[in-house]
């Protein structure tokens, strides 16, 4: 093939030819790397805990804000994916960790406004068999209580 | 090990190659950078944040909503103006000790609220954590964003000032900074 390209005249010499394919080679590996390095990239972003513990974090705190926020009594149900994650309410600040990091550390945290005269239950979300999970946030009267 | 002809060919290949290297060197940029723009790796959540507080404002019965002593409902529409009034001059408000207390520090959120009556044309300035927003108002400039920049939201609404037995229209304008 490379024969019949010299005769065409795709390349001049033979020598040509071989600095042409170097060329290639180097090419292709840089393309390669620049491959190898966003697949891993990509990998790290997907495998970080700590990005969805700040997610459902700030999400349980933003809900709760919600639910303060709205008139009457309410009962939410809200299904996620955080099945495996510990949730901590407590005075102010709603805590996301996986069980393995109460001694380890890791442990997540996002404030949410408080209203005094509403008496929020401070519980413990403990993690559920599957990874789905229905989170059930009720507002009756003065009382606001979270569940699982 | 090349001789003069050989030389000059690789020098003319490598003149050759370099556009080559300049528009591959684009194209992995361009995949990295759209690899990077389409992966989320931070949440900001202050849009939300602020909206759901000035619905706190709004609705709460414990805010600056009229609420009737009888039933204990609150109107949300209607403004409270000596309610208002009382939190005009104050530091710290009950919005920051009861209706809305973020505990001990609030490092988070901060507000200003306007209420103008239209028939008095008289404006009345309430501050929710008042410090910070002193603090962090100057920083709102739009576009900054990244940790420890604040996001400015401006919520609006036309309502019924109460004063008294008196009613007038007005409008509640709220400023609300959240910190990133």
């Amino acid at each position: 093939m490379f024969s019949s390209m010299i005769k065409r005249g795709v390349f001049k010499s033979k020598k040509a030819m071989d600095v042409e394919l170097l060329f290639n080679i180097f090419e292709i590996l840089i393309v390669f790397f620049a491959a190898v390095t966003l697949v891993e990239f990509v990998n790290t972003e997907s495998d970080r805990t700590a990005f969805f513990k700040e997610y459902y974090a700030r999400d349980a705190a933003l809900t709760l804000n919600a639910i303060y926020a709205a008139p009457g009594d309410i009962e939410y149900q809200h299904a996620s994916k955080a099945g495996k994650y510990i949730f901590n309410i407590k005075q102010n600040e709603v805590e996301v960790f996986l069980p393995n990091e109460v001694t380890e550390g890791g442990i997540v945290g996002y404030p949410f406004a408080e209203d005094k005269s509403y008496s929020l239950s401070y519980t413990k979300l403990e993690p559920t068999p599957n990874e789905d999970s229905r989170t059930i946030y009720k507002k009756k009267k003065d009382a606001i209580s979270v569940s699982r | 090990m090349f001789n003069k002809k050989g030389t000059s060919s690789i020098s003319e290949h490598v003149l050759l190659w370099i556009p080559k290297f300049v528009y591959l060197v684009i194209v992995v940029l361009s995949v990295v950078f759209l690899v990077r723009m389409l992966v989320v790796s931070n949440i900001d959540s202050t849009e939300a944040e602020a909206r759901i507080f000035a619905n706190r404002i709004f609705y709460s019965p414990n805010a600056v909503s009229y609420v009737d002593p009888e039933l204990g409902r609150a109107y949300p529409g209607i403004i409270d103006a000596d309610k208002f009034k009382s939190m005009e001059n104050s530091d710290l408000t009950f919005l920051d000790i009861t209706s809305l207390s973020y505990g001990k520090e609030n490092r988070l959120i901060a507000a200003k609220l306007r209420l103008k009556n239209f028939e008095s044309g008289e404006e009345h300035n309430v501050y929710y954590n008042k410090e910070n927003y002193l603090y962090w108002e100057p920083r709102t400039i739009h576009g900054v964003s990244g940790s420890g920049s604040v996001n400015s939201v401006d919520e609006q609404r036309y309502v019924t000032i109460k004063s008294g037995e008196k009613f007038t229209s007005g409008k509640l304008i709220i400023n609300i900074i959240v910190r990133r």
